[in-house]
């Protein structure tokens, strides 16, 4: 009875001011949009610049594989090979394709030479990028060779080639979205849930009304729940709206048990609520309570994998991420929408979880009990 | 403008810093533990690819390929299989990444001249790894591929001309030649903590003084709107100031990331960069009613569009229109764009230039907001 209207006070509070609702819905919504669209590392249309000395048949060929191949785009053609650099330096181009005097006649006798300049600044870029344009190089060299066989008389040589077939599980068009989307559910969750609990609490301390409530025969525990119940059920919410989102708008599939997922989800929400309460009851302003939890946060994302592979991250730094329970949930639900898995698979991410979430709540709750008396 | 006022307001704001000292350890700390953290975690150089491995053909070749493999550091062998289905269970388990399936008389086609299909199990669900372990396998294959029809051509007695590649390629790296990604992610880093550091400094500012009652008296006092908002923010300048320069420092002694062009442009620059962070944070707070709502706001709005939209991370290039509109009007791009060429390439202001004057009217826009919403509470 005392803890409804706890309840209902807090919602109030809420309804009251619209900005926390609008946000608390619209948040969700705006880092899904940027994450789902955004995050896209894919080479394509790189803009490179082409220096053509030679103007000749075969290397206005080589110019037009490179041109149609798809993953470039041609910033600058006809450049000066002395411009290339300045060029790059200025950012118009990525890369740049060098092709000197005498390309046509020396790619006759197989002594033709290209250079091709990067820019090595974005290095992912440049190396991938660098790998696509010296596949064309080569192809075109291989086709050169052939046709220059074939009119030497020669009979054809079978020369053996090793070709890779890759077969892609789980994600056949490499979408960088159905990895991201769903780790983005874990991240609304914390931020939401965890920074919107702490300071809702240390606001009543700071405004001086917690010492009011105290006094009236409300128990500790009851203030507690009073406080967690309701942004349980906003972040009930925004998980809802999320996986709404997830499967209907993006479209990702759901492979595995909805209802482990639903399960596992609600899990990681008790350690949000939890990680909350604890630094509530350690901090003493508000912007105290917003710099831990903004510690706390930075560095879930990047331990947790969630843009990142753990496996790729330094030995001694792999550990740590043991350490941050959004890491467990991440897998967990990577792995049930992609993969199908179930608890069979995932059973020891499961158990993590719980651990934290028992052991999070349990401290917050000891905290907050010794904090009132 | 009155400076003694401007000068009161100051003291008083530097004041409720001071009085907070975890707050204060926690933003002069956090540059240093965030750059530590991201500098080491984010690494597109994907190293130790666990895969698998089903040798149908059992041959000095494929032992051979196995080796070459094994030996290079992108690979590690977690084991062999019998089979592709006993490869796709390691995959559903997450114990490898890939499997590389060789066929039966793998030797014998290759000695015959045929070609031969491997083929690759590969884990797509992490697009952006599988995509450069496919990248990293095509390489590897495609040298082994040339050694194999070097060996050919010997043995058909074909003049080693006529197997090497037509075409040779120099390859000339410009501005970092390792193709170190730290090189890259660390300005980058440092563009991505200044944004979200400033927004959570000055996102309580304003609401503060609101939730506590003492706004009331500011606007009581003979104080202009355009005093209390630059009063405000000269302590939270000095403060950013102070991490940029340890962020910039933490940079050279940790990662050995040191800025090629001129220190101070670069500064320069991260001050007008600093004014917009700053200044955004300000416009929070005073849209915000209450400081759970600003704060819970400073880390929706900077965080993850700053991470995920300034080009830190993912090319600006590859986005839908919209998002590249959104790209091109926040500070951040603008402003990575320029520590990028100043710590790369060590271009000077006659390049960056642009960038430069979309950051100082970017500026401008968003303190002159700031005031307009000032002067509306007042």
């Amino acid at each position: 009875m005392r803890l409804r209207s706890l309840i209902r006070k807090e919602f109030r509070q809420f309804r009251r001011d619209r900005r926390l609702f609008g946000m608390a819905i619209m948040a969700p919504i705006i880092q899904l949009t940027l994450i789902g669209y955004a995050a896209n590392l894919d080479v394509k249309g790189l803009p490179v610049a082409i220096c053509d000395e030679d103007l000749s048949r075969e290397s206005g060929r080589l110019v037009s594989e490179v041109a149609y191949s798809g993953y470039f785009r041609v910033a600058a053609s006809s450049v000066r090979s002395e411009d290339l650099i300045p060029l790059l330096a200025r950012g118009r181009a990525q890369l740049a394709l060098d092709i000197p005097h005498n390309f046509g006649r020396d790619s006759r006798t197989g002594k033709a030479q290209v250079q091709i300049v990067l820019d090595g600044s974005d290095s992912n870029s440049a190396g991938i990028g660098a790998g696509y344009l010296s596949g064309i190089v080569l192809q075109h060299g291989a086709r050169a060779l052939v046709l220059q066989r074939t009119r030497a008389g020669g009979p054809p040589v079978p020369l053996p080639q090793l070709d890779l077939r890759p077969r892609i599980l789980y994600n056949p068009q490499l979408a960088s979205l159905y990895h991201m989307v769903p780790a983005v559910l874990g991240l609304v969750l914390l931020v939401i849930t965890s920074n919107l609990t702490a300071l809702s609490i240390v606001r009543e301390r700071e405004a001086g009304t917690l010492e009011q409530v105290m006094v009236t025969p409300v128990r500790a525990w009851e203030l507690m729940l009073g406080k967690l119940v309701p942004y349980a059920l906003v972040a009930t919410f925004d998980l809802l709206l999320v996986l709404a989102v997830v499967l209907f708008w993006f479209q990702v599939p759901l492979r595995g048990s909805f209802l482990f997922l639903l399960g596992s989800a609600l899990l990681f929400l008790l350690t949000c609520l939890g990680l909350g309460l604890v630094v509530s009851t350690v901090s003493r302003t508000q912007q105290q309570a917003q710099m831990t939890i903004f510690l706390v946060i930075f560095p879930s994302i990047i331990l947790s994998g969630f843009m990142f592979p753990i496996e790729n991250m330094p030995d001694w730094m792999q550990p740590l991420t043991y350490a941050i329970p959004l890491r467990y949930f991440l897998v967990i639900i990577r792995a049930v929408m992609l993969k199908g898995s179930g608890l069979p698979e995932l059973w020891p991410n499961v158990l993590a979880l719980a651990l934290f979430a028992v052991g999070l709540v349990g401290a917050g709750a000891a905290l907050f009990h010794k904090r009132l008396s | 403008m009155n400076l003694r006022r401007l000068r009161a307001i100051a003291v008083k704001e530097w004041i409720h810093i001071r009085r907070d000292p975890r707050s204060l350890v926690v933003a002069l700390v956090l540059p240093l533990v965030l750059l530590l953290l991201n500098g080491y975690g984010l690494n597109f150089d994907l190293t130790d690819l666990p895969f698998a491995l089903c040798d149908y053909d059992q041959s000095s070749t494929s032992r051979l390929l196995q080796e070459s493999l094994v030996r290079s550091e992108l690979f590690r062998l977690v084991g062999s299989v019998r089979s592709p289905a006993e490869a796709e269970h390691l995959i559903q388990d997450g114990d490898c990444l890939f499997a590389l399936i060789i066929p039966p008389h793998l030797q014998a086609d290759l000695a015959h001249g045929k070609s031969v299909a491997i083929q690759m199990l590969l884990d797509g669900s992490d697009a952006n790894t599988a995509s450069i372990a496919r990248q990293y396998v095509t390489g590897a294959l495609t040298s082994s591929s040339q050694r194999l029809v070097a060996e050919a051509g010997k043995r058909l007695g074909l003049p080693a001309r006529a197997t090497l590649p037509a075409i040779t390629m120099e390859r000339k790296i410009l501005f970092n030649p390792g193709l170190d990604s730290r090189h890259f992610t660390v300005p980058g880093l440092i563009v991505v903590i200044l944004v979200i550091l400033g927004a959570l400094l000055t996102s309580g500012a304003v609401v503060r003084e609101r939730e506590r009652g003492t706004f009331e008296t500011l606007a009581a006092s003979p104080l202009l709107a355009s005093e209390i908002l630059l009063g405000k923010l000269i302590p939270y300048l000095v403060l950013g100031f102070a991490d940029v320069i340890i962020a910039v420092c933490t940079g050279a002694l940790f990662f050995h990331v040191t800025i090629a062009g001129s220190l101070a442009l670069f500064l320069a620059c991260a001050f007008v960069f600093l004014l917009c962070a700053l200044g955004f944070g300000l416009l929070i707070s005073t849209i915000a009613r209450t400081q759970q709502v600003a704060m819970t706001m400073a880390i929706v709005a900077t965080l993850l569009p700053a991470i995920n939209l300034s080009g830190f991370v993912f090319p600006v290039r590859n986005m839908p229109l919209f998002l590249k509109l959104i790209a091109w009007v926040i500070p951040p791009t603008h402003f990575l764009i320029i520590a990028r060429s100043i710590y790369l390439k060590g271009v000077g202001l006659g390049v960056i230039w642009p960038q430069l004057v979309v950051l100082i009217v970017l500026a401008a826009v968003i303190l002159r907001a700031c005031l307009t919403r000032f002067r509306k509470q007042l």
